[in-house]
């Protein structure tokens, strides 16, 4: 017999640079700069643009670990992956090539949320209902996961003459020639509807946005991934 | 230590070539009519050119929007006065546009002149070429003059940024907070390591293909043990520990910092600078330039509508400034066929002449472009030491033949 | 987790109890030796080429990322200077150079030597094959990491901290004419060992498999994607936000790398099969 533990520890050590790499790109090219900056880090864009952005390639890999090996630990796995590629990112290239301090560029975590929605699917069974429970733990799980080392950098302080945040100051202090701070998309003070609940409101709008984003991810697993298994093109 | 390696490998490369030739930082590569008729720098200074770190430095001048602005860029409406730095070589610590705090972005428009004020200080040892940088949106980051700065060694130890809260305690922003991030950070990932574990350690992955491919997709195969009992167990655990762990942080930062605010966006319109006094007129009349002597003549018609004599002293366009000699020397020259001093309501046609291989060095004017502009500001001083900017802007007729 | 699992199943059939068995690690599973010194599954056997391959692939990424680190700010923040064409220039047309002519000689070694190898093959050699090949897609997602995160982190870095030079700036260098293409070589050779040597699983009366189209369509449009990106920057925004629309095709197309998990899962069937086959011979090897 030939299929002993070591095709195991290939395959999920090999996997894991692309899991990694594809949650990790996903990310930084659609919510990069929100998780680049402790000073994007605000309730208006971030609780909805990143869950949505991290979402995708956990609920890809969840249905592809649970439809070929029923193993619960799809979305586990990809924050896994994603958190390591994270850190060797953030580390390595930001704050060693360039020198900017962790405290400005610390990435925000989505491990917590997915073992939830690992958690949901394995009660459940049903990608429907974990797409819908799963995606709004998922952000909630997001926000109070990367609020609490956020809270630090929410206290006030008195900088050029402005009470500011000292997320702020960071972002101010630590020179980002190609990043003016005109580029920053955070709350403004726009309008507001729900007495002053911007977050909350941002959260309900990120779950739902995330449920789009758990489909998109299990249609990349269904129709990428798995349809093409034994199949091929008879004309090219 | 790659830092490190970049100061040493700087100081190889500076030996054996000229501190021009690495001194730039992109604007070379950024076309003539986006350097020449957007911004003016003018009356740029840097207070020193060696400090230690967390000394200061303040860097100061003049932006002026030019009334040339491409259409092609849409109007100017926000911007945002920076520095260019290899990275957070030094820290901004104040920063004044036109007398006022602007911590941010601010609005600005076309024809205005900011004054602006930045102090640094320095944080990371080395010799650093350091440009003033006015970036405004639609057009990108328009580069002021630099120059090499160095940042001496702080004798060893780590550098402290020293940040005073409101609630009187001093934190150091390089490292505020990382301990209790990073533990909080890994926390949750070993949890989710041995969640993983969990689940391939003690049983084989890749052959349970065999099994799974036999039963309905919303099937977990509890049936026949495929996850058992046991597994469903030890899932609630690990959600509960989660949901726990998550409580427990939202406890903590309760506790720890119980005075919070948002980001906070301060975006403000600077007063408008002291009006210029306006006594010299100019018209361009023709704009010729050679390639191949790397010249730039001007036929400009100057009028003094003042009630001083004037003298035409200088020419700024992006990063340069061309001195007329009879008023000062320096490093690039301009020279006027005819005396450059007018008297009160005199007007003179004078054909102005730079011969300076930095046009084709910073490939200002290329004759393979577009655009084959010139735009900048005439300056003019007056007896009475008042200087008055013209905004100049002509197309250039290149020489394109011997 | 014994046999107590299949007592359980009270109508099991000879092959629900084989499935079982697959299922739990307590049936011995006895390993088989190939008449060669190192068996199909041995890690100085087949799996030699995985680890040799993404270790390998690991250092070179680790040797450019240093480079970059030693000489990005010192010679390459100004594309017109005679440094940045000594330091940097020239790294460009020696990755090209090198991945070039790597590439071509791979692919037709591959191609040449499939031709000669024999139609049929022993369970103990096809297995052998299929080892070497999960290593083959090891590095490919090895290259994949580099690609899609590593350098894309270098890259973010640089482009938020320097004002925008031209095309080939440091990172973009290592990355898109390093990185990039390294990731086609692999996902096509790759799929060029996968029909030369795995013809049960890729037949040619099937068809060019669609896992190795799209695995292989991840890496080119990404190579293509780099042209767009340049040109975008030039037409509209300077800023390099990093989530720009023009940047959302790099996500698009890495994620048609997901058919990845299709090679393993093909593999794995057939390894199956051949397992299976061996049970109900009661034979090993």
């Amino acid at each position: 017999m030939y299929l002993d533990r070591k095709w195991d520890i290939v395959f999920w050590i090999t996997a894991a640079f692309f899991v990694g790499a594809a949650a990790d790109i996903t990310r930084l090219l659609f919510a990069g700069d929100w998780d680049f900056w402790v000073d994007w880090k605000d309730r208006q864009w971030w609780p909805i643009l990143t869950p949505f952005a991290t979402i995708i390639i956990p609920s890809a890999i969840q249905y592809i670990l649970w439809a070929v090996w029923r193993l619960p630990i799809g979305a586990s796995y990809t924050a896994a992956c994603l958190f390591l590629a994270s850190w060797v990112g953030r580390v390595y290239q930001w704050q060693d090539f360039v020198n900017y301090p962790l405290t400005l560029i610390w990435p925000a975590t989505v491990v917590p949320g997915a073992i939830l929605m690992d958690f949901i699917l394995l009660r459940t069974r049903s990608f429907v209902l974990t797409s819908i429970v799963g995606a709004m733990v998922w952000t909630l799980a997001f926000w109070v996961a990367n609020y609490i080392p956020l809270a630090a950098y929410l206290q006030p302080v008195q900088f050029m003459g402005h009470v500011l945040t000292v997320a702020d100051v960071a972002g101010i202090e630590y020179l980002r020639t190609q990043t003016p701070e005109y580029l920053r998309q955070v709350e403004n003070g726009t309008l507001r509807s729900f007495l002053d609940q911007t977050q909350y409101v941002s959260l309900v709008f990120g779950s739902t946005v995330a449920v789009g984003g758990y489909w998109i991810g299990q249609a990349l697993a269904r129709f990428i991934a798995l349809w093409p298994v034994g199949r091929g093109i008879k004309r090219l | 230590m790659p830092r490190l390696a970049f100061g040493v490998a700087l100081a190889v490369l500076l030996t054996i070539t000229t501190a021009g030739e690495v001194a730039a930082h992109g604007e070379r590569a950024q076309e003539g009519f986006l350097r020449m008729e957007t911004v003016a720098f003018s009356d740029v200074s840097f207070s020193t050119s060696t400090l230690g770190p967390g000394q200061n430095l303040t860097i100061s001048g003049n932006a002026t929007i030019l009334d040339s602005w491409p259409e092609t860029l849409g109007e100017p409406k926000v911007g945002y006065v920076n520095v260019e730095a290899p990275g957070p070589v030094m820290l901004m610590k104040d920063r004044t546009v036109n007398g006022m705090s602007a911590p941010d972005a601010i609005f600005i428009s076309k024809g205005q002149t900011y004054a602006f004020s930045m102090t640094l200080v320095g944080r990371e040892a080395g010799v650093w070429h350091i440009h003033p940088t006015f970036a405004i949106q639609g057009a990108g980051t328009l580069i002021g003059p630099g120059q090499w700065i160095t940042v001496e060694s702080g004798g060893g130890g780590t550098f402290n940024n020293s940040l005073q809260l409101l609630n009187g305690q001093t934190i150091n922003l390089e490292t505020y907070n990382l301990a209790q991030l990073t533990l909080w950070h890994w926390l949750g990932f070993l949890v989710a390591l041995v969640w993983i574990l969990y689940w391939i350690i003690p049983r084989p992955t890749v052959t349970r293909l065999a099994v799974t491919s036999q039963i309905p997709l919303n099937s977990d195969g509890h049936e026949i043990g495929l996850i058992t009992r046991r597994d469903q167990r030890v899932a609630v655990w690990f959600a509960i520990g989660t949901v726990l762990l998550l409580g427990a942080g939202w406890v903590y930062q309760q506790m720890y910092f119980p005075v919070k605010i948002p980001l906070q966006v301060i975006r403000l319109t600077p007063p408008a600078g002291q009006t210029p006094p306006r006594f010299a007129e100019v018209q361009v009349q023709r704009a010729d330039y050679d390639p191949a002597r790397s010249t730039l003549s001007m036929d400009v018609r100057a009028t003094n509508s003042g009630s001083a004599a004037m003298t035409l002293a200088s020419f700024t366009t992006s990063t340069l400034t061309f001195v007329n000699p009879a008023v000062a020397p320096a490093e690039h020259m301009l020279v006027a066929d005819l005396p450059a001093t007018l008297q009160p309501n005199e007007s003179r046609l004078l054909r102005l002449t730079m011969q300076d291989v930095v046009w084709t060095e910073e490939r200002l004017i290329e004759v393979d472009k577009p655009r084959i502009d010139i735009a900048g500001l005439l300056v003019f001083k007056n007896t009475e030491d008042v200087e008055d900017r013209v905004a100049v802007r002509s197309s250039v007729t290149p020489k394109l033949f011997p | 987790m014994t046999l107590d699992v299949r007592q359980r199943t009270d109508s099991a059939s000879i092959e629900a109890q084989w499935f079982l068995a697959m299922a739990w690690p307590s049936i011995a599973l006895p390993r088989v030796m190939d008449a060669t010194h190192f068996g199909p599954t041995d890690w100085f056997g087949a799996w030699r080429t995985c680890v040799l391959a993404c270790v390998g692939l690991c250092a070179l990424f680790g040797a450019l990322s240093t480079y970059m680190h030693a000489f990005a700010w010192a010679a390459g923040t100004d594309a017109t200077s005679p440094q940045f064409a000594r330091y940097w220039l020239s790294l460009l047309v020696g990755e090209l150079a090198c991945v070039g002519v790597g590439t071509v000689g791979w692919w037709a070694w591959l191609v040449r030597s499939g031709r000669s190898i024999p139609a049929s093959v022993t369970h103990s050699e096809e297995v052998y094959r299929i080892a070497v090949f999960w290593g083959l897609v090891g590095a490919t997602s090895v290259v994949l990491y580099f690609m899609a995160s590593f350098f894309v982190n270098a890259d973010g870095a640089w482009h938020q901290t320097t004002v925008r030079d031209t095309a080939f700036t440091p990172p973009h260098i290592v990355m898109f004419y390093g990185a990039f293409p390294l990731g086609i070589t692999m996902s096509v050779g790759t799929a060029l060992y996968g029909i030369t040597r795995l013809t049960k699983i890729y037949p040619a009366s099937s068809g060019f498999p669609w896992s190795f189209f799209l695995l292989i369509g991840a890496s080119v449009t990404e190579m293509m994607q780099v042209a767009l990106n340049e040109w975008g920057h030039s037409v509209t925004i300077t800023e390099e936000i990093f989530s720009a629309p023009f940047h959302w095709p790099f996500v698009i197309y890495a994620w048609l790398g997901v058919a990845i998990f299709a090679l393993w899962i093909e593999t794995l069937v057939r390894l199956l099969s051949i397992e299976k086959g061996l049970a109900d011979l009661g034979t090993e090897g």
